[in-house]
């Protein structure tokens, strides 16, 4: 119900503001843009990319030509160093997903979100915790119970350590006191291979990475780490339901280089609203399983500072964050 | 398997539309292998909006066939200019290239398209017939069983070795240590990055096997000009002949098996397919020392192992919805994009993508064969262009190829200093192909250790307890030991026979 | 090749060294499971080991081949290693312009100079060689395939 109010609200925001910034703008992007994606071409942030720029394109909402450029490395350091280079250019955006701010909180890139244009953030990726349809554990509370009995009997796989998994295992050790063993993987494809095949027997996926293995009788989910129950997941109780508070989620979101002028700015925030009413945005985000979630410009800019001081108080307790030698 | 669902198939598969995304594919895939640089992966997710208007098999059959196409591609820079296309193509450039210094670069191109051929088709009837039960076999591969299949490949690296072992050893051992460079995956530790951002995400294989091989190559041949005659054969003299065939057959089925069943294990592929296929086939033959001169055979078994473990690759995609190399990740993300819900249900929810695809694929196979067959013999005359001519336009496409393995200009300044790298190598025979298989390995052998260490909470009986860790490590032993033993025991025998006249 | 085999194995045993120094300050081992500087360090020692075998080999055979007389390897062609310098210089020069010039300009740049000073073809040769591949190239992965080159001041 909220996020129905919300959104209205937003629409509502983007019918005034839309014409006005048009018209204060006068700026328009007059040759080709480039948006630039973190990661290699097919991940999530690519599939992202290339259907937001097909939807810009498809609504005309730019009507130049969108280039999607991947420069994959360094969890995000390669892309956005790239970015930084291009201060005050409005031809290039990129986007932003949870390494956005933990690539820098571990020290591993030279730049963060200060050096950048936040535009928005569009939408939000929840998990799940899923075990093997045959394992024992018929609920968060009887995987903990487990794992209190008997240390590090429990295997939990997951991405590297920084990564959501990594945080939401670190948070279920702390909420309970079980002592879980991390298993870490390269890839989500990997770890579900892992928890079918029973090399692990805990993983905490996105929604839909975990929606067909659930349908199909293989997967259990025992908890989902949102912070109310998800409509296409109404069974799947939270975790704070059962008595364990760990929350967690990962915004998707787009920036465009530091020191464009404000109507620059205000195109594309203006853009981003656009973009997030059009049918082929909501389309794209019911295929992925993702929760709509608006926040332009300044807004998005707190959002991320939020998020921020957030994970740099888990991962300093997950001992990823050192001072530097 | 209902053979009904093979007529559906069929029927989606011969028309009109389907069959002419299925060549568009194969056609593209062909080109994009072709070049260094862009792999399949790259290639499929470049292509990806080209396909958002189609029904989702035409697309399937689309993005499939670029990515079996590619896997024919590799081969052509591989063989005529020592250019890997793509990293499953490595282990063809050691016998392809020096065939066709010797003139015989269309024997190894066809015999290439036909084994990619047999290859490409059997994996697809095994695809049809087992890929539920086989997802399921390869989801059992754990990191034990991973870290036994790599070890399996270090021992195969000996066999790589012409010359000095020491030396093979010592290149081994310098591309498992170029191989831990970039963070940590595990604790997130930078290792030998000297704060460059770009060697955060690990040294790119792509653009030192394209320096060692391809630049290293061309920098000794400025050195020392030596192949100065371009070949003038005649068209048909640059098919395989009935000979190649001979000396071929046993490798390309031998190649296709390893291929598929490597190709189905998720945290493999195909370049650890072909090493293996290669490797293999050079333990088996009966003219083991003459690999790397440019026997067919050694073309042969690679080529088919890459084609088969694309193939492979698509059974945990189909059959599970977990995909088994980069491009079928890309190719998940595809069908998610088309609507469709991959997993363990889509084969009984969307019976028509799964049937239509294999269907396709037999066609497509044929389709690539009677592409390449002809086009082998034209590719060979590339070389009648005299070397040094050759040399610019090679470094041209080498350049721009690994500048867009991820468009970064710095992958570029790393293949140049392995080129210059390379070209000491090859001065003073340090061999070259186990310090690149030892860079592709070392990162997942590492991963394995770890990953299979932290599961058994620190007890290497993880790796003995397990029976296919056990078979494999064992397999592996008996395998570096085994021309050991060999000779000991002819030693033996000869000595009795002496005894006795 | 012995004189050449002893200095390679310094130069090996060097570079395994230094790898071998600055593995020593990664985390050896975690709580349970190797950590990220179990593979350096045991692989830079290993190759440390195998380097100086092969400088000792080279500083065996040297000392037999010298009692011998054989004659060492032939020496470098001092011509062809002033080429495959001037390659590498100019390839390195390559890099450092392709920031301004853009990626094609900066290659086709470099093939004219590898081609007429390096190669010495004609500068028919040299033109037609030079410009038909980055042309090719260019085509091929920039307008097909859509590849993200840095570009010069002609706008490709």
């Amino acid at each position: 119900m909220r996020s129905v109010a919300f959104r209205s609200a937003s629409i509502a925001v983007a019918i005034v503001m839309a014409p006005a910034a048009a018209m204060a703008a006068g700026w328009k992007p007059d040759k080709p843009v480039e948006f630039l994606v973190q990661s290699a071409a097919g991940g999530g942030s690519d599939i992202f990319a290339r259907t937001m720029a097909k939807v810009l394109a498809d609504e005309k909402i730019v009507t130049v030509p969108i280039n999607v450029v991947n420069k994959p490395g360094g969890s995000g350091a390669v892309a956005y160093s790239y970015l930084n280079q291009k201060k005050g250019d409005p031809y290039i955006i990129a986007t932003a997903t949870g390494s956005y701010i933990t690539t820098p909180i571990q020290k591993h890139s030279p730049v963060s979100y200060k050096n950048f244009t936040n535009l928005a953030v569009l939408c939000v990726e929840d998990y799940v915790g899923v075990v093997r349809a045959d394992s024992p554990y018929k609920s968060l509370k009887d995987l903990i119970e487990a794992a209190k009995k008997k240390p590090n009997s429990v295997r939990v796989g997951g991405s590297s350590v920084g990564s959501s998994d990594s945080i939401i295992e670190h948070q279920l050790e702390k909420a309970t006191g079980a002592q879980l063993n991390y298993i870490v993987f390269q890839s989500g494809g990997e770890v579900n291979a892992a928890l079918l095949g029973g090399s692990v027997d805990f993983a905490s996926p996105n929604p839909s990475e975990a929606t067909q293995l659930v349908k199909a009788g293989r997967l259990r989910p025992l908890a989902m780490f949102s912070s109310e129950r998800l409509d296409q997941w109404k069974d799947v109780p939270t975790a704070k339901e059962q008595g364990i508070n760990v929350t967690l989620d990962q915004f998707r979101g787009v920036v465009a280089a530091g020191g464009i002028t404000k109507e620059q700015q205000a195109f594309w925030e203006d853009a981003m609203r656009k973009l997030y009413q059009s049918p082929g945005f909501k389309k794209y985000l019911d295929d992925n399983g993702l929760r709509p979630l608006l926040h332009v410009g300044a807004d998005a800019e707190k959002y991320l500072t939020d998020q921020i001081a957030f994970y740099t108080g888990v991962m300093t307790e997950l001992g990823i964050v050192k001072t530097k030698k | 398997m209902n053979p009904d669902d093979l007529l559906l198939g069929f029927s989606l598969a011969i028309q009109p539309v389907n069959l002419l995304f299925a060549f568009l594919g194969v056609l593209l895939g062909t080109i994009i292998g072709a070049l260094p640089g862009i792999g399949p992966s790259a290639g499929v997710a470049v292509l990806l909006p080209v396909t958002f208007g189609m029904s989702p098999v035409t697309a399937m059959i689309m993005l499939a066939g670029i990515y079996y196409g590619a896997m024919y591609g590799g081969t052509i820079t591989s063989v005529l200019i020592n250019t890997p296309g793509e990293s499953s193509s490595v282990m063809t450039t050691l016998d392809g290239y020096q065939m066709a210094l010797k003139g015989r670069a269309g024997a190894a191109l066809g015999m290439a398209a036909l084994g990619s051929f047999i290859a490409g088709t059997l994996s697809v009837v095994l695809l049809m017939l087992a890929a539920p039960p086989l997802a399921e076999w390869a989801v059992t591969f754990g990191p034990p069983e991973y870290f036994a299949l790599m070890v399996l490949g270090l021992t195969t690296l000996a066999s790589l070795t012409s010359g000095s072992m020491l030396k093979g050893l010592v290149m081994a051992l310098a591309g498992l240590l170029l191989g831990t460079i970039g963070i940590d995956v595990m604790i997130g530790e930078p290792r030998y990055t000297f704060d460059q951002v770009e060697l955060y995400d690990r040294l790119d294989f792509l653009p030192v096997a394209v320096g060692l091989f391809a630049i290293g190559e061309i920098l000794f041949n400025i050195y020392q000009p030596v192949y100065t005659d371009p070949i003038k054969a005649k068209l048909s003299g640059l098919l395989p002949t009935r000979q190649d065939w001979k000396d071929s057959w046993g490798a390309i089925a031998r190649g296709t098996v390893i291929g598929f069943f490597v190709g189905t294990l998720p945290g493999a592929g195909a370049t650890i397919a072909s090493f293996l296929a290669y490797a293999t086939e050079r333990r088996v033959s009966k003219r083991a020392d003459k690999f790397g001169t440019g026997v067919i055979e050694g073309v042969a078994a690679p080529e088919s192992a890459n084609n088969a473990a694309s193939t492979g690759a698509l059974v945990p995609l189909m059959a599970l919805g977990i995909p088994g190399s980069g491009t079928t990740a890309v190719m998940l993300g595809a069908l998610t994009l088309y609507g469709l819900q991959p997993g363990p249900l889509l084969m009984s929810t969307h019976p028509e993508v799964f049937w239509g695809l294999v269907a396709s694929m037999y066609v497509g196979n044929v389709m690539l064969l009677i592409l390449n067959l002809p086009l082998a013999p034209a590719f060979a005359s590339v070389l009648r262009i005299p070397y040094s001519v050759l040399i610019p336009i090679i470094l041209g496409i080498a350049l721009f190829g690994v500048y867009s393995v991820e468009n970064s200009v710095f992958n570029v300044g790393v293949a140049i200093l392995f080129g210059g790298i390379g070209f000491v190598m090859r001065m003073y025979a340090y061999p070259a192909a186990p310090l690149v298989l030892a860079l592709v390995l070392g990162p997942m052998l590492e991963k394995a250790l770890r990953q299979s260490m932290q599961m058994s909470l620190g007890s290497v009986d993880i790796f003995f307890t397990r029976p296919v860790s056990a078979a494999i490590l064992i397999f592996a032993l008996v395998s570096l030991f085994y021309p050991l033993l060999l000779a000991l025991w002819a030693r033996r025998r000869d000595r009795a026979l002496a005894g006795a006249s | 090749m012995t004189r050449a085999d002893f200095y390679g194995g310094v130069i090996l045993a060097v570079f395994f060294g230094a790898a071998l120094w600055e593995g020593l300050t990664f985390q050896y081992g975690t709580e349970f499971a190797p950590g990220p500087g179990f593979a350096p360090v045991w692989l830079s020692t290993l190759g440390l080991c195998v380097s100086l075998a092969i400088a000792a080999h080279g500083l065996l055979l040297m000392r037999r081949t010298e009692r011998s007389a054989e004659t060492e390897p032939p020496a470098l062609e001092p011509r062809g290693v002033a080429r495959v310098v001037f390659t590498l210089i100019g390839l390195t020069a390559m890099i450092f312009v392709v920031p301004s010039l853009g990626l094609a300009l900066a290659i086709a740049g470099f093939l004219l100079y590898l081609t007429l000073v390096v190669q010495r073809h004609s500068l028919l040769v040299a033109i037609c060689a030079s410009a038909g591949t980055v042309v090719f190239v260019y085509l091929v992965f920039v307008r097909f395939l859509d590849v993200p080159v840095p570009t010069g001041p002609l706008g490709f």
